[in-house]
């Protein structure tokens, strides 16, 4: 290659450089691996890095859960509903991070995942048990104002559900203490905390039961179901049966005695709406109440018609059994469907129920139950094997968690794009090319030699060279040259190779190869005698 | 003399190998690509600053085939990363 070609490629080169380095220069993150977008990408020394993916980070987390606690009763005891509700984010905020925390380290199978269960429990009986105090203390304030009977009954049955309420989420709280206190001390996390937070709990609900004692004693009446000489609503409630598991029906309804057919009517389960109906022609009313993403355990019910308030109803949830099953077919070369029904034990569908799909035992992928309680999702996979798994992890509702077993399969991949191939021969065939032109002399024998070839005739006299003035190893350079040249030996080849090729000068090549690679000086003699070789000359 | 040089060469090179990879180490960055591109770049300096200007010993010449191979996967994975970017 000339040179002046290659500086020109050269130039080229670095000015494409130059002006593709200062395009990044302005926004210089292309792709980091904090900023994955796919899982072929994911770089695994980041990963603790990006999320508190390391198991050192639990303990420290179990403890945070465990003082927040403690700090949320304290503040619901001293009615800072504001900072309450500003604590329970933080605590919520933590059990999601803990959440996810034992799911990405798979610790579904520890007892770890019972702290887990349990934190989430006590997380949700905490904020009921903020919202219940906060409507309490309104009751409270709405007590002193409200004077008329009807509106006074309303105050007193709301108040009385919250009272019940409140004792049930206090009373499965405490449950919960000798259990989680016991795996917290086993991993060495401060449960004291947690354990004052259920002292200061019994004294939130005995305030409560204390409002309530004093409101009887003051006004000789109290709540339907709770005693004393309460005259009994005329709004009957019953709830048959009295328990049910997911997705069973239960049947809200009574008499509404006097009440006029049509009247509408409201029901309530655990002080939130849960639906409505109306009186029939026999002033009685039934409304079918479906269990569904409700916790196990008791819970409150109670109608309303206008201002008139019924007596409070319980009915229990019972946890249940789920199965989850997980089908795999293949889409097309890169991607598979995955699909799979979540169901009770009694083969009931979960409906819109969240479901986790855990891909080679990391990657986590979430998607949802149907109306059928069927679930689908497709991924999108990078060749060769690969194990996925349903999961099902039943917060918030009364189901126990369930996982489905693991599926292998293999994807076939996108098949190889020719272009990596084409590129990888064109590269070689350069690069071979290039190292060939390299190995090159780098003066042109080409055109020289007609000049310097002798023709037969005159063969005898050989070239003519000049190497008077010459240092003696260059003069013996342009001499080896000569006589390589005059016997027609490439000039590739080494002083050794000639002395091979041409065994009649073996010892002109054998000296030259002395001279060029030992370092030695030849003597005037010598340059005369290998000058007289080197030419052909006789005298 | 002449002879060590391909020795000397060789020795250059795994300690350059070696740097690499204790750095890779270090950083927690394994990544066989970079490991071959690196080589690659130590390997063609090696090649360059043992090829002599008069005579072409046989390892260069082999040396020369060992250089085609890895310029023609390094043209591979170049090609791969282009495809990589287009289809993102």
């Amino acid at each position: 290659m000339r040179p002046r070609t290659s500086h020109i490629i050269l130039v080229a080169a670095a000015v494409l450089l130059t002006l593709l380095l200062a395009g990044e220069a302005v926004d210089p993150v292309l792709y980091a691996a904090e900023n994955i977008s796919t899982a072929a990408h994911a770089d695994p020394s980041t990963i603790e890095k990006r999320s508190p993916g390391d198991a050192a980070s639990v303990i420290p987390l179990m403890d945070e859960l465990l003082g927040h606690t403690g700090t949320l009763a304290l503040t619901i005891k001293i009615k800072d509903y504001e900072s309450a509700q500003r604590d329970l984010a933080r605590y919520s905020e933590l059990t999601s991070q803990f959440d996810r925390l034992v799911v990405t380290l798979d610790l579904s199978e520890t007892d770890i995942a019972e702290f887990q269960k349990n934190n989430r429990q006590n997380q949700e009986a905490m904020a009921a048990l903020l919202n219940d105090s906060q409507r309490l203390d309104e009751l409270q304030s709405l007590e002193i104002e409200v004077l008329d009977g009807d509106q006074r009954m309303a105050v007193v049955y709301e108040g009385e559900a919250l009272r019940q309420k409140m004792r049930e989420t206090y009373t499965a709280y405490a449950k919960r203490e000798p259990e989680t206190t016991r795996i917290a001390t086993h991993y060495g996390a401060n449960a004291t905390p947690y354990q004052e937070s259920v002292e200061v709990l019994a004294e939130v609900v005995g305030a409560a039961e204390e409002w309530q004692v004093e409101w009887q004693d003051g006004n000789g009446t109290s709540a339907g179901g709770s005693g004393g000489v309460a005259p009994r609503s005329p709004l009957n409630i019953t709830v048959t049966p009295r328990e049910g598991r997911y997705g069973e029906n239960l049947t809200i309804g009574g008499r509404y005695v006097d009440g006029v057919p049509g009247t509408p009517l409201t029901i309530y389960v655990d002080s939130r709406i849960a639906g409505n109906t109306t009186l029939d022609e026999n002033a009685a009313y039934a409304y079918p109440y479906r269990i569904g993403r409700i916790l196990a355990g008791p819970h409150l019910v109670y109608a309303t018609a206008g201002a008139i308030f019924s007596e409070v109803a319980t009915f229990d949830v019972l946890p249940a059994e789920t199965n989850i099953s997980l089908a795999i077919a293949e889409v097309n070369r890169t991607a598979v469907a995955c699909t799979g029904n979540l169901t009770t034990e009694d083969g009931r569908a979960v409906l819109n129920a969240p479901v986790l799909l855990r891909l080679d035992g990391e990657t986590l992928i979430s998607t949802q139950t149907d109306g059928n309680g069927t679930y689908a999702r497709t991924l999108i996979l990078t060749g060769g094997e690969h194990t996925v798994r349903a999961e099902f992890n039943a917060a918030g509702y009364p189901l126990n968690s369930s996982k489905s077993g693991v599926v292998t399969i293999q994807v076939r991949g996108e098949g190889l794009s020719p272009f990596p191939f084409i590129a990888a021969i064109a590269a070689a065939l350069g690069a071979g090319w290039y190292i060939r032109r390299r190995g090159l002399p780098p003066e042109p024998p080409v055109p020289e030699e007609p000049d310097i070839e002798p023709p037969p005739e005159i063969a005898e006299t050989g070239p003519s060279v000049e190497i008077e003035g010459l240092p003696p190893r260059d003069a013996a350079t342009i001499l080896f040259r000569a006589l390589r040249e005059r016997l027609g030996i490439p000039a590739t080849k080494t002083p050794r190779e000639c002395a091979r090729l041409a065994p009649d000068h073996v010892a002109f090549f054998e000296r030259y190869e002395r001279i060029r690679y030992a370092g030695e000086t030849p003597t005037d003699e010598e340059l005369r005698a290998m000058e007289q070789e080197a030419l052909e000359r006789d005298d | 003399m002449a002879g060590a040089k391909k020795y000397h060469a060789a020795a250059v090179l795994a300690v350059w190998l070696l740097i690499v990879t204790f750095f890779m180490i270090l950083n927690r960055t394994l990544d066989l690509e970079v490991f071959f591109v690196l080589s690659l770049i130590g390997l063609l300096v090696v090649a360059v600053l043992i090829d002599g200007a008069f005579s072409r010993p046989r390892y260069m010449r082999y040396l020369g085939y060992v250089i085609i191979v890895e310029v023609a996967i390094f043209a591979y994975i170049v090609a791969e990363k282009i495809l990589e970017i287009i289809a993102a």
